[in-house]
């Protein structure tokens, strides 16, 4: 039986999970990778968002400085770049950083340096907002854990 | 595990011998091959269950994820970084029941990958993955020789759908 303070932490994780998906920060592909965390992959979920911030990271330095020059701005890649990073965030269920890069990726289709000035900064912003959310969510669940005195609990399951 | 297997290329019909062991391509820093480590690995689909699923996509979520997915299938999953290697695995001899073949990769593109293979004479399934789902994507893989397009992320009742649809045997490992 859980005792309270690890009952109050897992209903401040379902609000919080309920305001990002309200938001749209994330949607259902999120919850396809809590359903594949199981006792044999207990770490999955956090593990893939590990993956996903480190890819993630890279990709935005590029991107800032594939930007930094207006004359010699490479497109082409910054559509790669683009591209590799809404895969990456349709697979966690990133929702809204997925929409911003659809928008960073219209820009660099037509060669537009400030509209890919903005819209990286607006991808910036959506990366961050979501990196801490994330993270406000996993430390909540160490703690649930940790208040539960269980050895496994499946995010939210 | 140190046992030998006979592979069926699939057509041309001809026989290559195998060590289970031994790896069929140089070991390329692109190239990060998974292997099941059953026994019966690199064994024809003639007289095994476990079917060969080969996954062709660049972003490594998206092979963490299709890895976890068929985790709990009797499907044996190896994996190329880009439509390039993919390419070189067929002419390295190896077969598989089935392709992912995701559409934007550097070096090789998915389309571009499903020419060439189609090309090789490769008659293996290949369903392109892509997270655009455009229809004119969709047309251009299909006449490229794709059998079907897929919209990316792979969720696991797709999965299981395509594998029975493709043939491929998914009783729970």
């Amino acid at each position: 039986m859980l005792g309270l303070g690890a009952a109050r932490l897992e209903a401040d994780m379902n609000r919080l999970m309920a305001l990002l998906f309200h938001q749209g920060v994330l949607d259902e592909q999120f919850m396809q990778l809590q359903q594949l965390q199981d006792e044999s992959s207990p770490n999955f979920v956090s593990e893939v968002i590990s993956i996903y911030f480190r890819e993630s990271e890279k990709l935005l330095k590029n991107l800032r400085s594939l930007l930094a020059d207006r004359e010699c701005t490479d497109y082409r890649k910054i559509g790669i770049h683009l591209n590799q990073l809404m895969g990456s965030s349709s697979s966690v269920g990133a929702k809204r950083v997925r929409t911003v890069c659809l928008a960073f990726r219209a820009a660099s289709e037509h060669n537009n340096w400030s509209g890919c000035l903005r819209s990286l900064e607006v991808l910036e912003h959506e990366y961050c907002y979501l990196k801490t959310k994330l993270h406000e969510l996993f430390q909540m669940e160490q703690q649930r854990v940790m208040a539960a005195g269980a050895r496994y609990h499946p995010l939210l399951s | 595990m140190n046992s030998m297997h006979i592979l069926l290329h699939q057509p041309p019909m001809c026989f290559y011998r195998h060590s289970s062991t031994s790896i069929l391509c140089p070991p390329t820093p692109l190239a990060r091959i998974w292997f099941s480590l059953h026994h019966d690995s690199g064994r024809a689909s003639m007289g095994s269950t476990r079917r060969r699923v080969l996954l062709v996509e660049d972003v490594e979520i998206n092979r963490v994820v299709v890895r976890r997915l068929v985790s709990e299938l009797n499907v044996m999953l190896e994996e190329a970084e880009n439509g390039k290697i993919a390419v070189d695995f067929i002419k390295q001899g190896r077969t598989y029941d089935l392709i992912f073949m995701d559409k934007e990769m550097p070096v090789m593109n998915g389309l571009e990958a499903t020419k060439q293979l189609r090309s090789l004479g490769v008659t293996t399934p290949i369903i392109a993955l892509s997270g655009d789902c455009l229809p004119c994507d969709r047309d251009l893989f299909i006449h490229a020789g794709a059998n079907a397009f897929q919209a990316k992320p792979l969720s696991k009742i797709e999965l299981v759908r395509i594998l029975t649809e493709y043939g491929l045997s998914i009783s729970h490992a």
